[in-house]
């Protein structure tokens, strides 16, 4: 516990630990319970662990919920006393969501994390930033999609030894932009070749930009390939915005938690082509390898030519889940889990190791994509300028700094 | 739950060994639910749920755009919202300009909006290759489909499919927008609805009662599926996936009192853990969320492709304006002035020989083929009217008429426009006034230059003393004056479109939802 990973802790002085809400909560009722508790503390010995009684956090995310909701890290969580009770919704959501009811967010990405640490800033309230993992944004689809996108020259394959076919391609960008302005259809791209038919244009689908961070995340990867950089000002934010928007919305109305219908079998007919983060994907083929056995050959992902990768912030608004994000920034066995759930784990000077992710996928026979490393903050633009972009984009009101 | 139960549940959880704690069960909670009409069917599987986590949902059933209209943000008079979808109630949400806070929505199920057709009808459907709502739309408008759906006004699977329907016309590819429902593509489909209902369980119910004078029915897959289990049915139906795409409904339970929000989660867990969803698949024939549970034999087959739902309230307002007007106005007349000038020879008669066997129902299957009611003069012109008749599209000899006469090849030198245009709004005069509601509109397609007769300016005075409301759409082939023929379709409020020859079938279609 050497870390003093949280750089933006922002401390207003605390109240007396009687009067604070955490402590009022859960205290009165266990005061008449407290010998069982002790028993129970003593047994397993837990008593000099940073929880020393059992607390229940509130927390707000996206799709980083895959992580609180898998079993094993519940009952990590459970021997270190802490019980996480996740409300799931779009990361920008959660993030402009009303935080004084909450114990954390954990928005999927850094735009959507800096609207709630910048709003915590402004009412000097308690919040400190912790990072675990990161996960690159990709687009998930089936084989007869991405052989198509190879036959129209947008996409290649990656090698994937020992696997028998390939399970990754790259996917230019630019190119595949280029079939989206010209409106092409997948019926135009002739996938009736591949054994399917698809009047529908080519496009991605991704959850609503106004809500969540892989919407606005896949605007960001577009405007960053159409602009070929970020907006430097405002005006050409909005410009840039007004040119993307008609690629942006052709989805229509955006699914929410839209990598769920990328997963059900019907997925192929309803969400042939989506924007997920690539842990989703990895949890999903290590699962199958775990739980049937085998790989599903079906689903394979399209790595754009500009890797954006995602960085998941756990901010904490209070002291115990600040405590519970030097947990997940530092436990063994959580850093494992994650590693086990598909993301590619920080080491704790918060570099990327992703050859950790290579040796366990290798060890589960899971084949292995490859990404060129690249930086998120680089690509992104500023976040009011972000801002700005998803307001035009998605037809919704701007996140303003108070 | 109480405070002391909820602290019983965590420290059993945590001291799982302790003897009893197995035992404590949850504090019975009764929860309020605005529900579609169709989830009655889940009665059995509520059953289950009460008795495993002490939570019974209460429905209050009705149709789930009624339902929709029934929840306003900050005055919701339910614990939950059950809806088979909630696209329509995101859409009232922006529509209303609300920016707060949205009900916690979690998807509990699939069931795609499809058409249950019986044996004869699916064959006939069938002989040319996988079937399309524009083969449905096409033997609709040709009276040999009758079916059921719910009214779109009140009911998800009414608005689902006639959504679904309205983007396979549209034939973009994307989700609706504005632009693409100004004209009406769907009239011909409904007329060959002649059953429809509030809830689309009345509609099962009307369906049986009618079942030997309709051959279709327009439902969710789960409905259809479980119909065909009953015994009720006088022949099973076959399920059809329109090639052309389909609607998905997700089922998503909407969180509307978050002081409910522990048995909210009770019930989601419950309802999404693998034993339910197995549940839910066989009694109610739904298609399960968790991807693990492996689908029943007769769910393994493909949806078809899920079109994009419009992002736009001002779309479904459309569709729903042109649905209400479907069933009031009365069918249009529709006259056809059509350039028999010698350079109209060759590949441009053709295409549009091909155009009016699609539209007359020889051809390929359409959205914008010719229905029951409607009526059509059909001008031939050169420097005069060369030959003038009148059609219904009640009567198969007619409308074998109909293409005999744009078959001919007798052609004439030179090319009267206006004073053909000024003549057929003295015939629209004379039909409004023999038959003042029936609209009347004109099709100008030409491909040349205006050489003899009245110019565009001599028409246009006219027109103005005139004062008509008949819109004229100009198809614009080869050589034809661009600029004049939009100056009348701008003067008159129609329409021009520009056609290469071979895309003449194509413009008659993008007008034919017009007039």
């Amino acid at each position: 516990m050497s870390v003093e990973e949280p750089s933006l802790a922002v401390r207003p002085r605390p109240a007396p630990f009687f009067l604070r809400r955490r402590f009022l909560r859960p205290f009165a009722p266990v005061a008449s319970l407290a010998v069982v508790g002790l028993v129970a503390l003593l047994v397993s010995a837990n008593l000099l662990l940073p929880f020393e009684r059992l607390v229940t956090l509130e927390g707000a995310m996206g799709s980083k919920s895959d992580f609180f909701d898998d079993e094993r890290v519940r009952d990590l969580l459970l021997g270190h006393h802490v019980r996480v009770h996740v409300t799931r919704q779009g990361s920008r959501d959660a993030a402009t969501a009303d935080l004084d009811s909450l114990d954390f967010v954990f928005p999927s990405g850094q735009p959507a994390a800096e609207l709630a640490t910048q709003q915590r800033r402004a009412e000097g309230k308690y919040n400190t930033v912790h990072r675990q993992f990161v996960s690159p944004i990709v687009l998930a689809t089936y084989r007869e999609y991405a052989e198509t996108l190879r036959t129209a020259g947008v996409a290649t394959p990656q090698a994937s030894p020992g696997f028998d076919r390939p399970y990754f391609y790259d996917l230019d960008m630019g190119g595949f932009l280029d079939l989206m302005r010209a409106q092409k259809s997948w019926d135009d791209l002739n996938i009736r070749a591949h054994g399917v038919t698809n009047g529908n244009q080519v496009l991605a689908q991704t959850s609503d930009v106004c809500r969540a961070n892989n919407g606005a995340t896949y605007l960001g990867l577009v405007s960053y390939i159409t602009h070929r950089g970020v907006p430097a000002t405002e005006q050409e934010a909005i410009d840039l915005a007004i040119k993307i928007k008609p690629l942006l919305r052709g989805q229509g109305l955006p699914p929410p938690a839209s990598a769920e219908l990328y997963f059900v079998q019907e997925g192929r007919q309803t969400a042939p082509i989506i924007v997920i983060y690539e842990h989703q994907y990895l949890a999903y083929q290590l699962h199958r390898r775990e739980r049937f056995g085998e790989l599903d050959g079906d689903r394979v992902l399209l790595y754009p030519s500009t890797v954006f990768q995602t960085q998941p912030q756990f901010i904490a608004l209070t002291e115990d889940a600040d405590r519970l994000g030097r947990l997940l920034a530092t436990d063994p066995d959580l850093r494992r889990r994650a590693l086990e759930l598909g993301f590619r784990v920080l080491d704790p000077t918060g570099v990327t190791s992703s050859e950790q992710l290579s040796r366990f996928l290798a060890e589960q026979a899971v084949p292995e994509p490859s990404t060129a490393a690249s930086d998120t903050r680089a690509l992104l633009p500023d976040v009011p300028l972000l801002e700005k972009m998803i307001s035009v984009v998605g037809d919704c009101s701007p996140v303003v700094s108070k | 739950m109480g405070r002391l139960t909820r602290l019983l549940a965590v420290l059993c959880a945590v001291i799982a060994v302790l003897p009893g704690c197995s035992t404590i069960r949850s504090e019975p909670v009764t929860l309020r639910v605005l529900a579609s009409s169709e989830l009655a069917d889940l009665a059995p599987v509520l059953a289950d749920l009460r008795a495993d986590t002490g939570v019974e949902l209460q429905l209050d059933l009705r149709g789930t755009v009624d339902a929709t209209n029934a929840l306003a943000p900050g005055d919701y008079r339910h614990d939950l919202a059950w809806l088979s979808s909630d696209r329509y109630f995101q859409l009232k949400l922006t529509k209303s300009g609300y920016t707060g806070p949205k009900p916690l929505s979690t998807r509990i199920m699939l069931s795609p909006v499809v058409v249950g057709v019986k044996r004869a009808t699916a064959e006939r459907l069938r002989a040319d290759g996988p079937v399309s709502w524009a083969d449905i739309a096409d033997r609709a408008a040709a009276g040999e489909l009758r079916f059921a759906m719910a009214d779109p006004r009140r009911t998800n699977s009414g608005l689902a499919a006639l959504v679904g329907v309205a983007t396979a016309a549209a034939g973009t590819g994307r989700a609706l927008r504005p632009e693409d429902v100004t004209c009406d593509r769907l009239r011909g489909l409904f007329t060959g609805q002649t059953l429809t209902a509030d809830t689309s369980t009345e509609l099962i119910d009307g369906f049986l009662a009618h079942q030997g004078e309709l051959d279709a029915l327009v439902s969710y897959e789960s409905v259809l599926l479980s119909l065909n289990d009953s015994s009720r049915l006088a022949e099973p139906l076959e399920i059809i996936y329109p090639a052309d795409g389909i609607i998905q409904s997700d089922y998503p339970l909407l969180l509307l009192d978050p002081t409910k929000r522990a048995a909210y989660d009770r019930v989601v867990d419950w309802l999404r853990s693998e034993p339910a969803q197995r549940q839910i698949m066989e009694r109610t024939a739904r298609r399960p969320i968790n991807p693990d549970v492996p689908r029943s034999p007769r769910l393994q087959v493909a949806t078809g492709n899920a079109l994009y739902f419009p992002d736009r309230p001002e779309v479904i307002d459309i569709l729903l304006a042109n649905y209400d007007a479907a069933g009031t106005d009365p069918p249009g007349h529709v006259i056809f002035l059509l350039d028999f000038s010698g350079s109209m020879r060759g590949a441009r008669i053709t295409a549009l020989r091909t155009a009016f066997a699609d539209l007359t129902g020889t051809g390929e299957a359409t959205f914008t083929r010719f229905y029951p009611g409607e009526r059509f003069t059909v001008i031939r012109f050169g420097a005069r009217v060369l030959a003038e008749r009148e059609f219904t599209a009640d009567d198969q000899a007619d409308l074998a008429a109909l293409r005999d006469f744009v078959a001919t090849d007798s052609f004439d030198d030179s090319t009267a426009v206006w004073s053909t245009v000024d003549h057929a709004y003295d015939l629209a005069a004379a039909i409004t006034a023999v038959d003042a509601r029936r609209p009347v509109s004109i099709v100008l397609m030409t491909d040349g230059l205006s050489n003899t007769g009245i110019t565009l300016n001599d028409f246009l005075d006219r027109h103005r003393t005139r004062g008509s409301p008949v819109p004229t759409f100009a198809i614009r082939v080869g050589e034809a004056d661009a600029t004049e023929l939009a100056r009348v379709a701008t003067a008159t409020g129609g329409q021009m479109v520009d056609a290469s020859d071979d895309a003449l079938p194509a413009a008659f279609k993008e007008i034919r939802g017009c007039l």
